[in-house]
């Protein structure tokens, strides 16, 4: 039963390559029963299936839908960039849980290599922040590199239930914070022991100060007549100026800059996309 | 033959009479009867006279013997001790007939035998006279409390300075002081940059005007202190700066008895070197602070020239305390008129090290508990 199921996602999927444009334009959309869809022939059934109860079950426990497609070519389907057909995927097969449809997709797409993982929904965006994002993928582009599919899939899947486990205690994965965790061990030690010699040294040079205070006198401002200064000549030249123009650098906005959060597009979805 | 020494005495009970800051009247140390200075004046004068005269015939007579015994020296190759000869002079008390030795500088002492407080008018004679002196106003009392509170509040004391040491010498003494009054001529050039950074797209403007400033003009001073007494330390002197000269009288003898003095060993062409010095650095400052408004400003031309105008020679109020602490001395001087108390003291590398310590310490562990949190 289940062999004929995966059979009918493969076929679903060659018809959505075939009519991807026109569907897309306009606006239908079908179901998806299953969180692995290997159109690309990675996976045995049996890791199909291994993967598919690993999905579900990250999927249900935190009503965030994660799912694996593979594809041989996005442009098959008419995309210029696996962004946008795994967008269009996720769209026209209704993918994610609840009313937001929260979820993560993992689109790979064998012919160059290409991946997109592409999240929706609050839920989502809580867990796969632009840097929790493109941590995930850390996790299984090594195994892809050396094309281990299944191996990258399941990492993904674990990996994926983890961040969720986090993003539901409060703590997502995002940029570390500018606290004293991701210091230089060098820093930690100056302001642990430099900063503490200095500001002792100061006070201390400060009360040895205060034993020697007899000094000869360098000036005489004690003994200004009042009124008594006179300036004569105040002459301020105005000789040349100079312009110079430094063009300001931009600040990264890719995720692995400073700053943390998610960043969602306008089509409600956050996420990446790279080669493996 | 006339005393070159004036003994101070009271009218009344012939008690030695000494210079009381605090009621600025002489006060007779037995029957305590006082008198203002216009009142002494009046009744010493004609001592004072008498002394003076007798000091120009010592002077007269000491530069004979002085001659006769350098040709009896040449004769035999062999010199006498002479007490003149060797920087000192001696003096008959007017009122035990003790011999004193005292500096040639000394102009008032106190007899070591009968404590009578004892004036030198001859020593002021002429060119060294005087134009003013300031009273006393701090009394011994005083300053020798002022030293105790000194030792207060400093934490690298050593204990055993404050428990053991003891004033070894406290002397009122009226110093002499040239004051100066002077004027800087100032002309000065400095090179600056004016910059202002603006914003425009992706671009930021930075533009920097350059200028070139000159600032000429005249400073003026009015009696800038510079010790005139080899004894002094300068530095201590300077310390114990400023001195209130509101409060200036014109000399006079009768504002001495009870406290000792010196007159000047430093002339006023050395002596205003210091005080060129000094005012030179003051107009520099102050044309300085004239030039604001800009970003940098870079001095490239500096020419100061001090004019001396009138010099008054002045003694001023000092109380001098030393003490003895490890077999070194130490000296504190204060301002005989404002209390203005300064001295070095020394430094207990123990407490040093103790105090580094207790600051470095807690700090340390607060700054890795702070990291541990953030």
């Amino acid at each position: 039963m289940k062999r004929n199921c995966f059979a009918l996602t493969l076929l679903l999927l060659l018809l959505f390559s075939l009519t991807a444009s026109p569907a897309f334009a306009d606006g239908e959309t079908e179901t998806l029963e299953y969180y692995v869809s290997d159109a690309a022939g990675l996976l045995t059934q049996s890791q199909q299936q291994n993967l598919e109860i690993a999905a579900r079950g990250v999927s249900e426990r935190f009503g965030c839908g994660i799912y694996v497609i593979t594809i041989n070519d996005f442009r098959e389907f008419g995309f210029n960039n696996v962004d946008a057909c795994a967008e269009a995927f996720y769209n026209h097969y209704q993918l994610g849980l609840g009313s937001e449809r929260n979820g993560s997709l993992l689109l790979l797409s064998m012919k160059d290599r290409d991946y997109a993982l592409k999240a929706h929904g609050n839920i989502a965006h809580t867990a796969f922040t632009d840097y929790g994002s493109r941590r995930l993928a850390e996790t299984f582009l090594d195994n892809f590199r050396q094309n281990d599919w299944y191996g990258g899939f399941s990492d993904y899947i674990a990996n994926a239930g983890e961040f969720l486990g986090r993003a539901e205690a409060g703590n997502p994965v995002d940029v570390p914070q500018q606290g004293s965790r991701g210091m230089d061990p060098l820093v930690k030690i100056v302001l642990i022991v430099g900063v503490p010699l200095l500001i002792a040294f100061l006070c201390c040079t400060g009360m040895k100060r205060k034993m020697k205070p007899v000094k000869k006198a360098g000036t005489a401002e004690d003994y200004l007549v009042p009124g008594g200064i006179h300036l004569d000549v105040k002459q301020d030249i105005f000789v040349n100026r100079s312009v110079q123009r430094t063009v300001i650098p931009k600040t990264r906005s890719d995720g692995g800059g400073g700053g943390g959060g998610t960043t969602i597009n306008s089509g409600g979805f956050s996420g990446h996309s790279g080669k493996f | 033959m006339s005393s070159q020494l004036t003994n101070y005495q009271c009218p009344s009970c012939t008690g030695p009479l000494h210079y009381d800051g605090e009621s600025g009247m002489l006060q007779c140390d037995y029957c305590g009867s006082k008198y203002t200075v216009q009142e002494i004046e009046k009744l010493f004068q004609d001592k004072l006279d008498e002394a003076e005269q007798a000091s120009a015939h010592a002077t007269a007579a000491a530069q004979a013997v002085s001659a006769a015994d350098a040709e009896a020296a040449e004769g035999c190759g062999d010199a006498n001790w002479d007490a003149e000869q060797e920087g000192m002079k001696l003096y008959n008390c007017p009122s035990c007939g003790a011999q004193l030795i005292c500096d040639a500088t000394t102009a008032a002492t106190s007899c070591p035998y009968c404590g009578n407080p004892t004036v030198i008018p001859g020593q002021f004679h002429g060119m060294l006279k005087p134009d003013y002196i300031l009273p006393f106003r701090v009394s011994k009392e005083e300053a020798v409390a002022a030293l105790t509170k000194y030792y207060r509040g400093k934490r690298l004391l050593p204990r055993t300075f404050t428990e053991q040491n003891h004033i070894q010498e406290i002397k009122g003494m009226y110093v002499p002081f040239w004051l100066f009054d002077s004027t800087a001529y100032a002309d000065m050039e400095y090179r600056t940059t004016r910059v202002t950074a603006i914003q425009q797209g992706d671009e930021m403007i930075t533009t920097t005007d350059n200028f070139q400033v000159r600032r000429a003009g005249t400073v003026r001073f009015q009696r800038i202190p510079a010790d005139g007494s080899r004894k002094m330390p300068d530095e201590l002197m300077d310390s114990i700066e400023p001195f209130d000269y509101s409060d200036l009288k014109p000399f006079s003898t009768a504002y001495m008895p009870g406290f000792l003095a010196d007159i000047y060993d430093v002339d006023d062409r050395e002596s205003y070197e210091r005080v060129k010095s000094r005012g030179t650095h003051t107009a520099e400052q102050l044309m300085d602070q004239t030039v604001s408004g800009y970003s940098s400003v870079v001095q490239v031309r500096r020419q100061v020239q001090m004019k001396r105008e009138r010099t008054a020679y002045a003694l001023l109020p000092v109380w001098m305390l030393s003490t003895q602490w490890n077999g070194a001395n130490f000296i504190f001087a204060m301002n005989g008129q404002s209390g203005k108390f300064i001295g070095d003291l020394p430094v207990s590398m123990k407490r040093y090290f103790a105090h580094f310590a207790g600051i470095a310490a807690p700090l340390m562990a607060l700054m890795a508990l702070l990291l541990y949190f953030l």
